[in-house]
């Protein structure tokens, strides 16, 4: 019977070969079996046609999760963790505020503020949008703000958290493209601010609409100072970390380190808000993300291999390319292929499957692919904000206790704003480049 | 009985908790070492890439025990609740099914490790212990599957939801 079914599968095509790898992922997937299950019985039929050996499936599950930079991410996720619960995000909401307290829909401005600051610290979009979350949606309902409203802009700036460095998504995207990860936090630095100002002017707008005042406390220097006086750990992190990564003191990952150590540092013994609970907690949060999240790493690296032994990424470039070779269109593809495939995957799981299958065509187009690592997170950032599988919503969902349809209806507006960024960096991928060549000289 | 009820609670967790520990302090010992006494270690990337990925590994046990591993629910939500549960069953089984293949072909692959040993360059680590990571993981992970499986039969407990509900986890 097996015999037979090899035999059949010899005589396919490649592009039939590859369809029943996808089709048996996609089923898998549908049937509720978790995502990185899923992948490897699509692998495990593609091992089975092309007739290699099971056991680098297994050696696979290793080396994909060998390479040291990704320590990196739970190391980031460990260190956001401590300084939410630390409460440097609390401090970091209330310098927001001194400064802008007083403006037309202060509480959802403070909020964006916020977020695109503890983006600075954290290289996550969920412990951004939960940390700042946590702090401003109650005060935003206190203050009479519609809570889908409250919870739509966490949601939203929340997902600053990938773009602005240091960035998880970028990291990965980094080891997965074989890029200089310092590079790419450095392209999103721009991306980045734009982001938070259009999401800024959105917030305002809606806030202008619906009649959100300010605290009403006016601004005075004194009280900006006092903010900043007792925010000033918290003021002190990203020059440490990204500075630190910056001048070369240290690596990527010795930065995460560096930033696990100051954040708890600075809850243990200056804030003294941390307590071991609070730690044994943040661990927690870090197991379970490697556990139901990074595991994708060891399936992903055999999956890879198969796309590439398959030629899938020549299949798709074929494809495509009959469709369009203006570099601009293609990346607007793109987008949408990844937005509608982020609605059902994670973004860590979306980049590792996707970069190897996607970078070499859009790099023939003469598209750089620092330029494409931020389109790729931005698209990434679009689906945090898409149900079903939206982190983000369901975060917010969990602060706000409503249901994650309103909440994701209230965060239209802002997922339009995310779709300028996307097509204005896909017209002009330059905006990204910018900044990592000042900085290194140009390059590749 | 204790110390068993004890490893069942606690066993993946305190490994994956301690594993990042160590891995923070090998890093940031490392950078100690380089700027305060001008001595940079390399065996400390080695250890941290071991603590990565036996934490990594039976954080995918534990994450059964939580039922936190992400599953598009979105299809199968669509039918009714008799056939909803019916096909959690069977997206398990697969699981299952995938869990043991996993964990047969992790043995494989260590038993050819200690055939023919294999040693690390820095440390010289006899990588056969390093890899055992593959075989806790999958077969804890298949083991946490049959035990809701058990629960479930015999004391009613949900298929789908863990008893001590921790957040959802995403990066």
């Amino acid at each position: 019977m097996l015999e037979f079914l090899k035999d059949y599968a010899y005589e396919m095509s490649e592009l039939s070969q590859a369809l029943t790898v996808f089709g048996a992922m996609v089923i898998a997937i549908a049937l509720a079996v978790p995502i990185p299950i899923a992948v490897s019985i699509g692998t495990v039929i593609g091992y089975f046609m092309l007739d290699l050996d099971f056991a680098g499936i297994a050696n696979s599950m290793y080396t994909g999760v060998e390479p040291f930079p990704l320590i990196t991410v739970p190391l980031f996720v460990f260190a956001g963790s401590l300084m939410e619960q630390g409460g440097m995000a609390r401090r970091i909401v209330n310098m927001a505020e001194s400064l802008i307290g007083n403006v037309t829909g202060s509480l959802g401005l403070v909020a964006v503020l916020g977020c695109a600051f503890f983006a600075a610290l954290s290289g996550s979009g969920p412990a951004t949008t939960a940390a700042i979350g946590a702090v401003m949606i109650p005060s935003m309902i206190k203050m009479r703000y519609d809570p889908a409203f409250g919870g739509a802009i966490a949601a939203a700036g929340g997902a600053l958290g990938s773009l602005i460095p240091p960035s998880n998504l970028m990291i990965i995207y980094g080891i997965v493209a074989e890029q200089s990860i310092p590079r790419l936090f450095l392209a999103g630095f721009i991306p980045g601010i734009l982001a938070t100002m259009v999401l800024m002017i959105t917030t305002y707008i809606i806030a202008k609409r619906r009649n959100y005042v300010g605290d009403g406390i006016p601004f005075t220097w004194p009280r900006v100072g006092e903010a900043f006086y007792q925010g000033i750990w918290a003021l002190i992190a990203p020059i440490v970390i990204l500075g630190g990564i910056y001048s070369g003191i240290f690596t990527p990952t010795e930065a995460a380190s560096v930033a696990v150590v100051y954040a708890f540092i600075i809850g243990w013994f200056a804030y003294r808000e941390l307590t071991f609970e609070g730690i044994v907690h943040c661990l927690k949060v870090t197991a379970m993300i490697s556990g139901a999240v990074l595991i994708i790493l060891g399936p992903a690296k055999s999956f890879g291999e198969l796309m590439s032994l398959m030629s899938v990424p020549d299949l798709i470039e074929e494809g495509l390319t009959g469709i369009t070779e203006n570099a601009f269109l293609m990346l607007m593809i793109i987008a949408v292929i990844l937005i509608i495939t982020g609605m059902f995957m994670e973004s860590i799981a979306q980049i590792i499957l996707l970069t190897p299958l996607l970078l070499p065509l859009v790099q023939n187009l003469g598209v750089h692919p620092i330029a494409f690592g931020i389109i790729m997170v931005i698209a990434c950032e679009v689906g945090f904000l898409t149900p079903p599988v939206g982190a983000n919503l369901f975060v917010a969902a969990r602060i706000t206790n409503l249901g994650i349809d309103r909440i994701s209806i209230a965060v239209l507006p802002f997922v339009f704003a995310y779709l300028v960024i996307l097509t204005l960096i896909a017209a002009f991928p330059e905006i990204t480049t910018v900044v990592p060549n000042f900085f290194y000289g140009k390059f590749g | 009985m204790r110390l068993f009820a004890l490893l069942e609670k606690r066993l993946e967790e305190v490994i994956a908790g301690v594993g990042v520990v160590i891995m923070c302090i090998m890093v940031f010992f490392q950078v100690v070492m380089r700027y305060v006494f001008s001595l940079p270690t390399s065996w400390s990337d080695e250890i941290a890439q071991y603590c990565m990925l036996w934490s990594v590994y039976l954080s995918v046990s534990w994450a059964v025990r939580e039922r936190a591993h992400i599953r598009v629910m979105n299809f199968i939500n669509l039918f009714p609740l008799a056939i909803k549960n019916g096909l959690v069953v069977f997206s398990d089984f697969i699981w299952f099914v995938f869990g043991v293949f996993l964990t047969w072909h992790s043995v494989t692959l260590n038993l050819s490790y200690w055939k023919d040993p294999y040693f690390s360059p820095a440390l010289n680590i006899d990588q056969k212990w390093p890899y055992l990571c593959l075989v806790f993981g999958f077969g804890l992970m298949t083991l946490r599957l049959i035990q809701i499986y058990y629960r479930w039969w015999f004391y009613g407990d949900s298929i789908l939801e863990s008893s001590s509900k921790e957040e959802t986890p995403h990066a």
